[in-house]
């Protein structure tokens, strides 16, 4: 059975402008997202992946802006959206959001009592104490115990894993279709992260979500996502599910980001790291943007910029390497170790 | 702009004539790795102060302004030394042994003269050169004093509860208390100005120095600093102090129209200069004195203008300066 | 906050007792001519009798304590030169309920136009209070007070055919000085009202509750200005105790007969204990507004536990 797509990005393109500077977030994205899938996607800081998914909630801020290219949910096209109105129509309602730092994404003087019932009142039509008893509720399937009384606590009296289950209450209390997660465990203990992770597998499954996890954790990804998707410098340079990204992975940034795995490393050996630095994305980049760091890299990445070869159906990579006509190079060795050692963590 | 577009055009243009020369063959060879050029993708060539500069200089206003002030700083030590300037203490008198009183702007008195016959013009100048040096030596005691103390009370964890303690009291105190009864016991002169001035202005610098020192003091690289033996000195002027000079100089320049502002309301209120030294707050409060009479008025405009342009323009260079400092307006 | 609430008193009283201590001992300083209507006019014997009585020859740790002994008593002694032998109190007395009466006014003033213009400079959505307000912010903070306050007086008098001197009886008279006395407050209450949402609109907490899909409208009502709202109220009792204790400028200039008119005659005479008793005041009044701003800040925050104790604020 083919699952629906429930949100479609099509060349989409964000620039922001910066004293009078253009910056080229986003660079001709596209992604289909399925309904009750769990995507992940990585890269490393300044990847865009985090202004990539604000698109979908008109987040992005007052010096950002849609160039081209189209975001369709439920046959609207919401990079037409311009006004407050139309957004508020998404927001919360369709598409919730947990931000990485629970510690500061809770409004310190309100009760988070407050906070969630907010939410239920704005999407769920409750009111009072109705809204109450579904915050209570709520509360207690994020694993927060004797909620009533946590109900009338401030942020301060929780602690950083505490929070962070409001917060994903808060975002599940306006009941979206679609949960995006950006770094929702990279501010927390890695005791903390387990939990919440969990948490939020079974809130999925609970509340029927589609979520997308931005992260640039592999463990993470391995843990909770059906499919992953590469970013790199404002595009997706590789998309397919966890499998085939980890262990058939094609694009050379892929093994790059994959050999620089801690677990990966020989003991004695020092680890491995990406040579070089992200493309400055103040000027126009031509082919390949990884192709400066990448040392597998053809004479063409520096003049076209490739298109997206399919590997598998479920499998694209957007690297000439896959072309016919290139040499044929094999991914670097540490990337089969993945294969017998799995992942460390999670 | 449109230049730069062209040149870049032409430049990819010519890559991609080489690049159409070639072959699938040579196109689909390897470009070999050179770690070099890997990092010269990125936005390395970042320096705070360059950048602090930068970003103040493109505020024209303020640009403008600074270098009005400067003009009108060198202007008030040069003026008396011009040709044709009249001195700002003599009375003059005129043929008939009369006193020039009260006589409106002429091309003798530029700016007219004042109801006992002295040269408004230079009085101005005069003036301003004294509020101007109040300003700064205010600025620049309460500077030093307010960092010496803060660096000793952030930096040295014995001294800060006592500190704290003595602080919040210092604190409670009203400034304009102060200041009206220290120049009500001194004897008013510039330097008794300045040191009553002075006695609280220093509290904020060091409060502030004070936290920013706790804020750093712990930061990663102080700490490796001291693991590594840095003695406490050295860190406090290689780590800390560079970090904090952009936000003390934004301080000081803010400090400068408050300073004038004082002498302006101590004179107001029979605490300022004698009047055989001019400033522009006894220049506004002779002024004052004559504004219910309409031809006089002009004694109160000439000073007021000018004080109320050099505390602005102070005002605007200091606040531009902050937010040049301030790295999240750096690009 | 019991806790800190009595540190915070203690603290209070303790820069009290040490102002009070400066005042007198500097006053100790000042040239005795102070303590005379008509010093030219006595000899040297008459002289030293009327210091004798008056206290002013014993050794100044008695005559600390005979001062401490007498504030305790709320008394402040006699006016000297201002008007002979009448209680400094009495004739404080008699002048603030003018001060705070048009303090009380120029408040309201205050409030009712400063807080909107932050709100609106905040917002940043209209360009013209934007730039209106950091124009009249640069200007009221910069500009000295005198400067601009006379400038007022010199015109508006004239266009709006008001009194260029106060009186009790005629209530347009009111209008200018209450006026002028609100404009740095406007200026002030706009400017942190700003600074302070500003900052709030920079935190996460914002980005969640748009992501949750509240409106800009709220965000601005329920979590923004109520936030921003908090580290105001520290300075708020400040500026208000201050205004309704008079302003020096305004009253003198209007010949308003409130205490900080009160304040420029006598030391223009030098009445040693009234400008004494109004030191003291003055120092009581800013150093309550402190207190009464930390208390509420602390009050309407809940995150007390979580802050230091002890720290410079």
């Amino acid at each position: 059975m083919e699952p629906n797509i429930i949100l479609s990005v099509k060349d989409l393109e964000v620039k922001f402008s910066l004293r009078g500077k253009t910056l080229n977030a986003i660079r001709g994205v596209s992604l289909d997202l399925f309904e009750g899938e769990s995507l992940a996607i990585v890269g490393e800081s300044g990847s865009g992946k985090s202004v990539f998914v604000k698109t979908f909630m008109g987040l992005l801020d007052v010096n950002g802006t849609i160039t081209g290219g189209s975001i369709l949910y439920n046959g609207q096209d919401l990079a037409k959206f311009k006004t407050e109105k139309e957004w508020l129509t998404v927001r919360g309602r369709e598409i919730a959001m947990v931000l990485q730092d629970p510690m500061t994404s809770l409004n310190p003087l309100k009760t988070i009592g407050y906070q969630i019932c907010e939410a239920i009142e704005l999407h769920q039509n409750l009111h009072g104490p109705a809204a109450k008893e579904t915050a209570i509720q709520i509360l207690e399937d994020v694993g927060i115990s004797d909620p009533e009384r946590r109900m009338k606590q401030y942020p301060h009296e929780f602690s950083g894993g505490m929070r962070q289950r409001v917060v994903i209450a808060i975002a599940v209390a306006c009941r979206p279709k679609i949960l995006i997660c950006d770094e929702p465990t990279t501010a927390l203990d890695v005791t903390i992260q387990a939990q919440i992770l969990s948490l939020l597998k079974q809130l999925k499954d609970k509340y029927h979500l589609t979520t997308v996890y931005i992260t640039h954790d592999l463990g993470v990804v391995a843990g909770v996502a059906d499919r992953v998707a590469v970013m790199y410098a404002g595009d997706i340079v590789e998309i397919g599910t966890c499998e085939e990204v980890f262990y058939s992975p094609r694009h050379p940034y892929t093994w790059a980001l994959l050999s620089s795995l801690p677990q990966l490393g020989t003991k004695g050996e020092e680890l491995f790291s990406i040579p070089g630095t992200p493309p400055n994305l103040f000027a126009e980049i031509r082919g390949d943007a990884f192709a400066p760091r990448n040392p597998y890299a053809l004479k063409i990445d520096y003049v076209k910029r490739p298109p997206y070869f399919t590997v598998s159906p479920t499998h694209k990579a957007r690297t000439w390497l896959l072309d016919p006509r290139a040499p044929k190079v094999d991914p670097p060795e540490v990337i089969g170790k993945l294969r017998k050692g799995g992942f460390g963590s999670v | 702009m449109a230049l730069r577009h062209k040149k870049t055009a032409t430049v990819e243009q010519s890559i991609n004539q080489s690049f159409e020369n070639m072959t699938d063959d040579e196109l689909f060879s390897f470009a070999g790795f050179d770690e070099k050029a890997a990092e010269k993708t990125g936005y390395s060539n970042y320096s705070y102060w360059r950048s602090t500069v930068q970003v103040f200089f493109k505020n024209k206003t303020a640009v403008t302004l600074l270098i009005l002030i400067g003009v009108i700083l060198i202007f008030t030590f040069i003026q008396p030394l011009l040709p044709g300037q009249h001195s700002a203490t003599q009375i003059f008198n005129d043929a008939n042994g009369m006193q020039l009183r009260n006589k409106t702007p002429n091309a003798e008195f530029w700016f007219g003269t004042n109801s006992i016959g002295q040269d408004l013009w230079s009085r101005v100048w005069s003036g301003t050169r004294t509020s101007l040096l109040i300003g700064f030596a205010v600025a620049l005691t309460e500077a030093l004093l307010g960092i010496l103390m803060g660096v000793l009370w952030g930096y040295v964890r014995r001294l800060d509860r006592l500190f704290t303690e003595i602080y919040n009291v210092l604190d409670n105190i009203p400034q304009t208390i102060v200041l009206i009864l220290f120049s009500y016991i001194l004897r008013p002169s510039v330097s008794t100005l300045v040191i009553a001035m002075c006695l609280t202005g220093w509290l904020d610098m060091a409060r502030f120095i004070r936290n920013q020192i706790v804020i750093i003091r712990d930061r990663d690289y102080n700490l490796a600093s001291r693991c590594l033996g840095t003695p406490t000195r050295r860190v406090i002027f290689r780590n800390l102090l560079p970090y904090l000079v952009s936000v003390i100089m934004m301080r000081m320049a803010l400090a400068i129209p408050a300073a004038i502002g004082n002498e302006v309301f101590l004179t107001y209120i029979g605490l300022g200069l004698p009047v055989s030294i001019p400033s522009l707050g006894n220049l506004i409060n002779d002024g004052r004195v004559l504004m219910t009479s309409e031809a006089l008025r002009y004694q109160l405009f000439f000073p007021a203008i000018v004080l109320s342009f050099v505390t602005i323009s102070f005002y605007i260079i200091g606040n531009a300066f902050a937010d040049a400092s301030d790295p999240k307006n750096h690009v | 906050m019991l806790k800190y609430t009595a540190k915070r008193l203690l603290q209070s009283l303790v820069t009290l007792f040490i102002i009070a201590t400066i005042v007198f001992s500097l006053m100790r300083l000042m040239p005795i001519e102070g303590y005379f209507q008509n010093f030219d006019k006595l000899d040297q014997n008459q002289i030293q009798a009327a210091l004798k009585s008056m206290g002013l020859l014993d050794p100044l740790p008695v005559q600390l304590k005979n001062f401490y002994i007498q504030i305790l008593h709320g008394d402040f002694g006699k006016s000297l030169i201002f008007r002979p032998n009448v209680p400094c109190l009495e004739i404080i007395g008699d002048k603030a309920p003018v001060s705070i009466l048009m303090g009380l006014a120029s408040i309201a003033i205050a409030l009712v136009l400063g807080l909107p213009l932050g709100i609106a400079m905040a917002r940043g959505k209209s360009k013209f209070w934007d730039k209106f307000g950091t124009a009249f912010i640069v200007f009221i903070t910069a500009v000295p007070a005198a400067v601009y306050y006379l400038l007022i007086q010199l015109y508006c008098t004239d266009w709006f055919g008001v009194p260029i001197l106060f009186s009790t009886d005629d209530p347009s008279s009111w209008i200018l000085p209450t006026v002028s006395l609100a404009l740095p407050n406007i200026a002030y209450y706009a400017m942190w009202l700003r600074r302070y949402m500003v900052d709030e609109l920079n935190k996460d907490y914002i980005k969640l509750a748009r992501a949750k899909g509240v409106s800009s409208k709220n965000i601005m009502k329920n979590h923004v200005f109520r936030n921003a709202f908090v580290p105001m109220v520290q300075y708020l009792p400040t500026s208000i105790l201050y205004t309704v204790a008079g302003s020096i400028y305004i009253e003198s200039l209007y010949s308003v007969p409130g205490m900080g008119g009160l304040l420029v005659n006598v030391i223009q005479r030098q009445d040693n204990n009234m400008v004494q008793a109004l030191v003291l005041i003055y120092s009581a009044v800013g150093i309550v507004g402190l207190l009464l701003g930390d208390l509420l800040m602390r009050a309407m925050d809940p995150r007390i536990s979580f802050t230091k104790e002890g720290g410079a604020r």
